[in-house]
């Protein structure tokens, strides 16, 4: 039964959809994909991630925020018990740093927005060794693109998803290893904590890039934050409702 | 008539860095935002969230599930005349002030729930099945959905100025995953 479809068409009132793609203009818009290929490329690939530090300048920005809340376990393809923990000295999510006074609440926010391409390159190598999929399922890729007219740039965000496949070059920012299995469900604003084991798996992401152009074409990140949540299957894909959740097809009977 | 100023002193108690300062201001007015998305037909509010928004079509830019706008009203108007009552929980935001500029750059991870009860922002049923007026208004709200927005701010006027008129530069809003047990299509 459809109660309300939230992007009905303006001319014909027919239901809309998401798109999977909004670019201000087509010529952006291939620039845009093109760099993203590049730039997720040399990011899978842990020994050349540093690579990407040139595209970072003295006064370029990086952050990392988690969002551990959980999908409702009605969405497709959700993880119920996603781990975060290899980002725990990483996460910046300001939604959940106390705005206290505390000497160490004050310490994370700051300490945790990493300036200039040292820096960056710093956390960059705290991060696990992850393979993006744009090439093999570029339908699970979202993209908007808009022109920042006061900088002659343009703020790209990428939503999608990535498999963490190993350890971080650098482990110090890792949580200290603990023999025991204290996980609990419940925690503070519906987090999910797992004690301090490190599980690697599937992570959806939106990725904000801030560019400007640079020297010879290659443009600078002036921005860049990364936010990550639990996996889930996205809401621009619609194949699924071609399905008909009541009625099973005729191949698929059931045999017992 | 707007009165958008900032009153962040209740909630920026012992804060005495720069840093906590804009941290603050851009709390407050992220959750601001989503209370407003959040609103009903009062026209104050609508009016007071249509003052947050640059007031240039050249510059202002506004991605809603990639429906483009530069026009706030046209904006107010689709989004208040659509769809049912929503519920925004914030879960996640962290931003970067662009130095030299001032803009700050804001991302938002949320969740959003809609009201599944058949009615619609001003209490009307959308598929006139039930036009009993005792029918009760309260939202049902259903299982949440997923949105990531990004925010360009004016952080000259929000964070120097400590005013919330005029400094939504850009809105890029959009839903990045949906329940299979909704009544809600997108």
């Amino acid at each position: 039964q459809l109660l309300y479809n939230l992007l009905p068409n303006t001319q014909t009132n027919a239901p809309g959809k998401l798109k999977q793609f909004f670019f201000e203009s087509n010529d952006i818009g291939s620039y845009t994909t093109q760099f993203l290929g590049n730039f997720f490329k040399l990011w899978d690939d842990q020994l050349n991630r540093q690579q990407l530090t040139s595209l970072y300048q003295q006064e370029s920005q990086f952050s990392i925020s988690i969002d551990s809340s959980i999908p409702p376990a009605s969405t497709e393809k959700s993880d119920q018990h996603p781990n975060f923990n290899v980002y725990n000295n990483l996460n910046r999510n300001l939604n959940k740093l106390p705005m206290s006074s505390s000497q160490t609440a004050m310490k994370n926010r700051v300490a945790r927005l990493y300036k200039g391409n040292m820096a960056i390159g710093t956390a960059f190598n705290q991060l696990p060794s992850v393979k993006h999929f744009l090439l093999e399922d570029p339908t699970n890729y979202s993209i908007q693109n808009v022109k920042y007219s006061a900088i002659n740039g343009m703020i790209v965000v990428i939503h999608g998803y990535f498999e963490e496949i190993g350890d971080p070059i650098d482990k110090t920012n890792m949580p200290k290893s603990s023999t025991s299995s204290n996980s609990r469900r419940g925690g503070r604003y519906n987090s999910y904590s797992q004690g301090t084991s490190v599980k690697y798996g599937k992570k959806s992401f939106d990725r904000t890039l801030c560019l400007i152009p640079g020297e010879n074409g290659t443009p600078i990140i002036v921005s860049d934050i990364l936010n990550i949540r639990s996996y889930v299957g996205p809401s621009w894909v619609y194949e699924s409702e071609k399905k008909d959740p009541i009625t099973p097809p005729a191949s698929a009977s059931s045999s017992t | 008539m707007n009165n958008n100023n900032i009153n962040v002193v209740n909630t920026n108690v012992g804060v005495n860095t720069q840093e906590d300062k804009n941290s603050g201001f851009i709390d407050l007015c992220v959750k601001k935002i989503l209370l407003h998305l959040d609103e009903t037909n009062n026209s104050t509010k609508l009016e007071e969230f249509n003052h947050f928004f640059l007031q240039d079509a050249q510059t202002l830019k506004i991605i809603f599930n990639t429906i483009p706008y530069n026009d706030s009203v046209k904006f107010i108007t689709d989004l208040y005349s659509r769809g049912p009552t929503t519920s925004h929980s914030l879960e996640s935001f962290d931003y970067h002030v662009i130095p030299g500029l001032g803009h700050v750059i804001v991302s938002v991870s949320c969740k959003c729930k809609f009201d599944e009860s058949g009615n619609d922002k001003m209490g009307n049923n959308i598929n006139n099945i039930n036009n009993n007026s005792s029918t009760s208004k309260r939202p049902l709200y259903g299982s949440a959905f997923g949105v990531s927005m990004q925010l360009v701010l004016d952080g000259n006027k929000l964070i120097q100025q400590q005013s919330l008129n005029n400094v939504i530069m850009s809105l890029n809003y959009n839903v990045v995953y949906k329940p299979t047990d909704t009544l809600i299509v997108i």
